[in-house]
């Protein structure tokens, strides 16, 4: 079998350096692009992002990868989409202002307080609740703790997509989501060590 | 549950990690590779590089980080330095996930909000060097500081500016493993709408606990596992038997 390389859009605004290191520990080959018609030919594409939802939106679009990845997904190829780069994934994100996102799945992005006093962001080591219903984590620890570090979160109102929750400061969030062939992780599996590479290790072997 | 993070600290000052026999550029490199490869395996929970001298001789090292970033599996927090927004995104692109400003808050505060608005605020961690002069705690720029700050003022304004994370480093207690002063990390803890983490002085198991129960999120340290020889799990073992939520996988 020919091994599979994972291609890494880069839209200049993630950590692309940490995402491909994460790949490099477990000996999968990774092509990192600002191009979309390089990046079109791969059938696994990771999606990363920090900052701001309206500047990581408007540089996707303005490098012409907005259009390539709504194809992607047409064609049945794989999405993975790590902290804003899952965020991007929803309909529409309320970061400073309504900003349009991907709309691969129906749902929007919103401030974690709710009308509460938390700390945020969200940093540090979290587990998740209850029970595995993405594949990707089977086979991992549930008890296994991921780093997240973010201060908005996704809410879903798609019926095709399955969620995985975490708790911070009594309320829960979603921290890991399924579309088909779209997966999103609020956290960062590449920082993650041990359960975190496994989970990318489990996405290349989709 | 969010877990209370366990972090080790590695300071760079000149040439050498500090209280460290001298190493040679090429030495100290392969030194950081190994030990962030030893921490990455024993459940550290990030990792701090902060380079003490980078910026009286502005003098910031990417290629160190850049070697580093590529063995360390867990968030990597640099700091020392960073000037201007072209230093944090040279940080960034050199695999540093998070970056720690201190002497710029009192040169030009604006570089904070600039980064915080570009990379986000989750990326910017301020640091409060805090000392106590007659019992009163103070936030200073250096030793030789003439007009301390009122850190319960500063926090304020550190936050409005856009940081994500407040490091409370005690600097007259760094090194000496008599434990933090937890009247402080309690009152900081209280008022601060962000995370804090906390540094100098810790010595002992009981100090990071001392620390959590006070309301620290985080706790750097450098002396005691390198001095002491106690180990991030073991620490954490501890920890857990006291009832902290912290990271056992």
């Amino acid at each position: 079998m020919n091994k599979e390389t994972i291609a890494i859009i880069d839209y200049k605004i993630g950590n692309i350096i940490s995402i491909k290191n994460g790949f490099n520990l477990i000996n999968i080959d990774t092509y990192v692009s600002d191009n979309p018609d390089e990046i079109e030919k791969f059938n696994k594409i990771v999606l990363i992002g920090v900052g701001s939802f309206p500047s990581a939106m408007s540089n996707l679009n303005s490098f012409g990868f907005t259009k390539l990845i709504k194809n992607h997904i047409k064609k049945g190829g794989y999405l993975l989409g790590i902290c804003v780069g899952m965020q991007l994934l929803m309909s529409q994100g309320y970061e400073f202002q309504a900003t349009k996102g991907l709309d691969l799945i129906t749902g929007t992005v919103d401030k974690m307080d709710k009308n509460r006093k938390i700390k945020l962001p969200h940093v540090g080591w979290n587990n998740f609740e209850k029970k595995i219903n993405i594949n990707l984590f089977n086979s991992i620890d549930i008890e296994s703790n991921y780093y997240f570090v973010h201060s908005y979160s996704i809410n879903v109102n798609d019926r095709q997509a399955k969620t995985m929750n975490f708790n911070y400061s009594g309320e829960n969030y979603i921290g890991a989501i399924q579309k088909n062939k779209i997966y999103g992780f609020q956290f960062h599996p590449e920082k993650s060590q041990e359960p975190g590479l496994k989970l990318l290790k489990n996405f290349y072997n989709l | 549950m969010l877990k209370k993070r366990i972090i080790p600290a590695l300071l760079i000052k000149g040439s050498s990690i500090v209280k460290s026999i001298q190493f040679d550029e090429h030495r100290i490199v392969g030194d950081f590779v190994s030990t962030t490869k030893v921490f990455s395996k024993r459940f550290a929970d990030e990792m701090f590089i902060l380079d003490i001298d980078a910026y009286d001789n502005n003098k910031i090292n990417y290629s160190n980080i850049y070697e580093i970033s590529k063995f360390c599996n867990m968030p990597l927090t640099v700091g020392g330095g960073i000037r201007n927004l072209d230093n944090a995104k040279r940080l960034f692109e050199s695999g540093a996930d998070k970056i720690v400003i201190k002497t710029s808050y009192f040169e030009n505060r604006k570089v904070i909000e600039q980064i915080a608005k570009y990379f986000g605020n989750q990326s910017v961690v301020v640091c409060m060097d805090i000392i106590r002069k007659n019992n009163i705690p103070f936030m200073i720029k250096n030793l030789e500081n003439k007009n301390p700050l009122d850190p319960l003022i500063e926090i304020k304004e550190i936050e409005k500016l856009g940081a994500g994370e407040v490091l409370i480093n005690f600097v007259d207690l760094d090194g000496t493993m008599k434990g933090f002063d937890i009247n402080f990390i309690e009152i900081i803890t209280k008022i601060s709408n962000v995370p804090v983490i906390t540094m100098g002085g810790c010595g002992s198991k009981e100090d990071f606990l001392k620390a959590f129960n006070a309301g620290a999120e985080a706790v750097a340290a450098g002396s005691i596992f390198f001095w002491i020889g106690e180990t991030i799990i073991s620490i954490k073992e501890y920890l857990k038997n006291n009832k902290i939520s912290i990271r056992m996988k």
